[in-house]
């Protein structure tokens, strides 16, 4: 996970995983696919601002993500679209 | 009867001579016949005609003739006896068997018998060892031979009858046997000599004939060194030595062949002989789940497997047989329960078989690892009869697929085999699915309080209201794979057509209207709102970002980095567009005039750090193979 300011200044943040889609969610962390809906089931993960990273398991391969203005997660996937409350 | 009685009958009375028959020169006269009796006592034995036997007739004048025979009872021959002057007869011995007697009768014994006593038993004088009994001849009776007295009768000092006759008999006495180095001793009671063996053995080296020795009782054909022998092992070949009279047989070490027989089911095994009783049933254990059956191969005892034991039958580790295979009697087969929207799962997990039907639930254990941080908790075994469900309820903290093993167990103070089975089934919890008709890819909230995808491979755009109301909405311009989606400055959502070379925007009411980029084979990419109040895209083949307004028209600006490969787009807290790109490696920014800065991702050691943003997206699956096509 790669961070960058508006001076151009970077810090990557290992997160144990493929990282592919990021979103700030309702919660004010970061939220991340890291697998394709290819697959049958994939790791998303949450990572803070101070980078501190955790990986939740999904049934599925969750592609793009968004906070939801119900406070919740959504996500597209293969066949559909799953809710999560963070 | 000689001269000595012609000279008597000179003095001899004259009483009753009935013949003058031989009698020459006599005065005396028989008393009948008138003839001389001179004679008398000196008869000829030829003159049977005349009688001058009687006493009376021959001693009427007193004369007395010593020796003569006479009769003193009936059946008893006698001699006359003159000694004194007086005359007796004097018994010397009984009248032969037969010889008349009165009444008609005849002496058997010296006894005057009659007919009367037929049959009876009575004795054989010339012979002790034979039976006899009186038999009749007319009127007279015999004593006639009728069989022999018992073998080993005595018939006087060392003599005992045998076969009717006697015999010399001295019991007691040494002889020898049929066995020549055996005691033998004379026994009399069966009749004739006969040597009875005492089974005492002579002492070895005792003669008994040809030149050979006894040795234990036995007469041996001498000691044959070097002949094979049977040692004190069996199953060892052995070698006679002799040592003097005694014969030694010397084991040689060398075992005999497996399975030799070295007695009733006993074979030989490495030079040992053990017991094989073939045939007889014998337990495989283990694994096996059939009877065992004994064979004796090379002499070693081998359980065979014989039938198969019944279903259930206890076999290796808690396992039990099941039509002859030793398994876990336990068999666990995961749900698959469907996800639940709520954080806490109720259910079931699993279903238990159970080869051993006598189980009930409450014999059987069952412990549930809800595959997050908590600690195991006990399930909820339900059926019988060798099929049960098993659940469990857990509260999870977050979201999520969590694998949970399910560990069932017999208990062994149940009577089960305390088997053990496991499975895994998977439990999510805290998501709701809502099915759409294909594979969405980018998703945003927009303006309206719903959430907007993209569909590429459906070619649409899909709308999903927080409470799961779907809408769906074509794109006009057919396979334009529009990938991702942003919420623009003017209200709308606005897509990027990668295919198609357009930008696409979509009203909250699901209106689309499309407009072209310049660049043909650019492939739009990401999209975002920027602060400039446009729209801003990335051209992931043309290399350059795009600017849109909400009216629709493009301005492009080349990335300075050729083949950079400009991926993902977002308006920056500074005023800024920022870019990735993701072959260069490279974080771009370009200001809403166009001015653009590069900073390179300077590759971490730590674990995670990455070459290149990876941004392995369907839509960058797509572009790797676009540009494959193309080069």
């Amino acid at each position: 996970m790669t961070a960058a300011t508006s001076a151009g200044t970077i810090t990557e943040f290992p997160v144990g995983t493929t990282s592919s889609v990021i979103a700030v969610g309702p919660d004010g962390n970061l939220w991340f696919t890291s697998s394709y809906y290819y697959y049958g089931t994939g790791n998303f993960g949450r990572i803070t601002t101070a980078g501190v990273t955790t990986l939740f398991t999904l049934p599925f391969g969750a592609m793009g993500v968004a906070a939801g203005p119900d406070g919740n997660l959504w996500v597209t996937e293969s066949s559909g679209i799953a809710r999560m409350a963070p | 009867m000689g001269v000595p009685i012609r000279a008597c009958c000179l003095i001899l009375a004259v009483v009753g001579c009935g013949s003058v028959v031989g009698c020459g020169g006599s005065s005396i006269l028989d008393g009948a016949s008138g003839a001389s009796c001179a004679a008398v006592g000196g008869c000829d034995a030829g003159a049977s005609s005349l009688s001058c036997s009687g006493d009376a007739q021959c001693s009427g004048d007193g004369a007395c003739v010593s020796g003569a025979t006479c009769s003193p009872e009936p059946c008893t021959v006698g001699v006359t006896s003159c000694t004194g002057g007086a005359r007796s007869c004097v018994a010397i011995a009984s009248a032969a068997d037969g010889t008349p007697c009165e009444s008609g009768g005849v002496c058997v014994q010296g006894q005057c018998s009659t007919c009367a006593d037929a049959g009876a038993s009575c004795s054989l004088a010339d012979n002790p060892c034979r039976t006899g009994a009186v038999s009749c001849d007319g009127s007279t009776g015999v004593c006639t031979p009728t069989g022999n007295v018992a073998d080993g009768t005595s018939c006087g000092a060392n003599q005992v009858c045998e076969d009717g006759g006697c015999v010399v008999c001295l019991p007691g006495a040494a002889c020898t046997p049929s066995n020549p180095c055996h005691v033998g001793a004379i026994s009399c009671g069966t009749g004739g000599s006969e040597c009875v063996d005492t089974l005492a053995n002579l002492a070895n080296g005792t003669a008994c004939g040809g030149g050979n020795a006894c040795e234990n009782g036995f007469c041996g054909s001498g000691c044959d060194a070097g002949e094979s022998c049977v040692p004190a092992n069996p199953c060892h070949t052995g070698v006679t030595a002799c040592s003097g009279a005694t014969t030694v047989c010397t084991d040689t070490g060398n075992e005999l062949p497996a399975g030799t027989s070295c007695g009733t089911n006993q074979y030989c095994s490495g030079g040992v002989c053990s017991a094989c009783d073939a045939g007889a049933s014998c337990v495989l254990g283990g694994e096996f789940c059939y009877t065992g059956v004994i064979e004796c191969i090379d002499g070693y005892s081998e359980c065979e497997i014989g039938s198969e034991l019944p279903n259930g039958t206890p076999c290796g580790t808690n396992e039990v047989c099941d039509n002859g295979s030793c398994t876990s009697p336990l068999l666990l087969l995961a749900e698959q329960p469907a996800a639940v929207s709520t954080l806490t799962f109720d259910g079931a997990l699993a279903t238990l078989t159970d080869l051993v039907t006598t189980d009930t639930a409450a014999t059987l254990n069952v412990t549930l690892a809800w595959g997050d941080s908590s600690a195991t908790s006990s399930g909820t075994v339900t059926g019988g009869s060798g099929s049960f469900t098993v659940s469990g309820s857990h509260t999870y903290s977050t979201f999520g697929s969590y694998t949970v093993t399910v560990t069932a167990t017999q208990l062994l103070d149940a009577g089960g085999a305390g088997g053990t089975a496991s499975t895994t089934a998977t439990v999510t919890v805290g998501i709701t699915e809502f099915p759409v008709t294909g594979a969405g890819s980018s998703i945003v909230t927009g303006p309206d309080g719903n959430l907007w995808f993209t569909m590429p491979d459906e070619n649409q755009i899909g709308r999903i209201t927080p409470t799961g109301a779907i809408a769906e909405f074509v794109v006009p311009s057919s396979s334009s794979d529009p990938v991702t989606i942003a919420v623009g400055p003017d209200g709308n959502l606005w897509f990027t057509e990668f295919s198609g070379d357009k930008i696409g925007r979509i009203s909250p009411a699901g209106t689309i209207s499309e407009f072209a980029v310049p660049t043909v084979g650019s492939e739009p990419f990401g999209i975002t709102g920027g602060p400039d109040g446009n729209v801003w895209f990335t051209e992931q083949l043309g290399d350059k970002i795009g600017q849109i307004t909400t009216a629709g028209v493009v301005t492009e600006f080349s990335i300075p980095i050729a083949g950079s490969a400009p991926q993902w787009i977002v308006a920056g807290s500074d005023g800024n567009l920022w870019f990735t790109e993701s072959t260069a490696n490279d974080i771009g920014r370009v200001t809403p005039a166009g001015v653009f800065a590069d900073f390179p991702i300077l590759l971490s050691a730590t674990p995670g750090g990455s070459r290149r943003v990876p941004t392995a997206t369907s839509g960058l699956r797509r572009t790797r193979r676009t540009r494959s096509a193309r080069s």
